[in-house]
């Protein structure tokens, strides 16, 4: 999986079948840093994230492995909500400071 | 499959029921010598891998061959953990197999 931080969401009125009804999250990927990349991507929200909240990516087919997405045409879900990202003693991300 | 180092752990409460009870480590791509390239993966722990680990990373749906992730929202595995890495140097072994033909 990779990281990404939700920085906002797609409305589309007019989505294939079995999308409508889910929401789509733009998320931007972050590196094992946790800095911010120039890549983002639209992702199907499946676990409530909200903006501003650091998320697991899920990608290829497996992103259609949850209740939600499953069946459902997309390659992109987040799986989770990162809590902490640590590097031996060093903590890399803690989620309430990042609030 | 890729080589990669595990870095760092990976801790999420709310997440896909399908990911519960499993280890989420942090893990740099390297090429087959260690030195680090600029990819990462957050790869779900298939091997009991601990951080300084030397380890191969299955990636994409194939992330989900294991008995462990199978049917879970999981694109990055860690399915093994590197004792030693042999390559042959093509100049020797070009010599060593003329002398045996």
């Amino acid at each position: 999986m990779q990281l990404g931080k939700i920085i906002g969401q797609v409305v589309s009125t007019r989505k294939e079948g079995k999308v409508q009804g889910l929401k789509i999250l733009v998320a931007r990927y972050l590196d094992e840093h946790l800095q911010e990349t120039g890549k983002t991507a639209a992702c199907v929200d499946t676990v409530q994230a909200g903006v501003g909240d650091v998320v697991l990516l899920c990608s290829s087919s497996s992103a259609r492995m949850t209740a939600m997405t499953q069946g459902v045409c997309t390659d992109n879900a987040v799986v989770g909500i990162v809590d902490t990202v640590s590097s031996g003693s060093k903590i890399l991300y803690q989620k309430s400071d990042n609030r | 499959m890729i080589f990669a180092k595990v870095i760092g752990t990976v801790v999420s409460t709310s997440k896909d029921p399908n990911l519960e009870g499993k280890k989420l480590l942090l893990c740099k791509e390297v090429d087959h010598t260690g030195k680090p390239l600029n990819s990462y993966h957050v790869a779900v722990d298939a091997v009991q891998a601990g951080e300084g680990n030397f380890v191969l990373i299955s990636y994409g749906s194939s992330a989900r061959m294991t008995e462990l992730t199978k049917n879970a929202p999981i694109d990055a595995v860690i399915m093994a953990i590197i004792d030693e890495v042999q390559i042959t140097d093509p100049a020797k072994s070009a010599k060593k197999g003329t002398s045996e033909v």
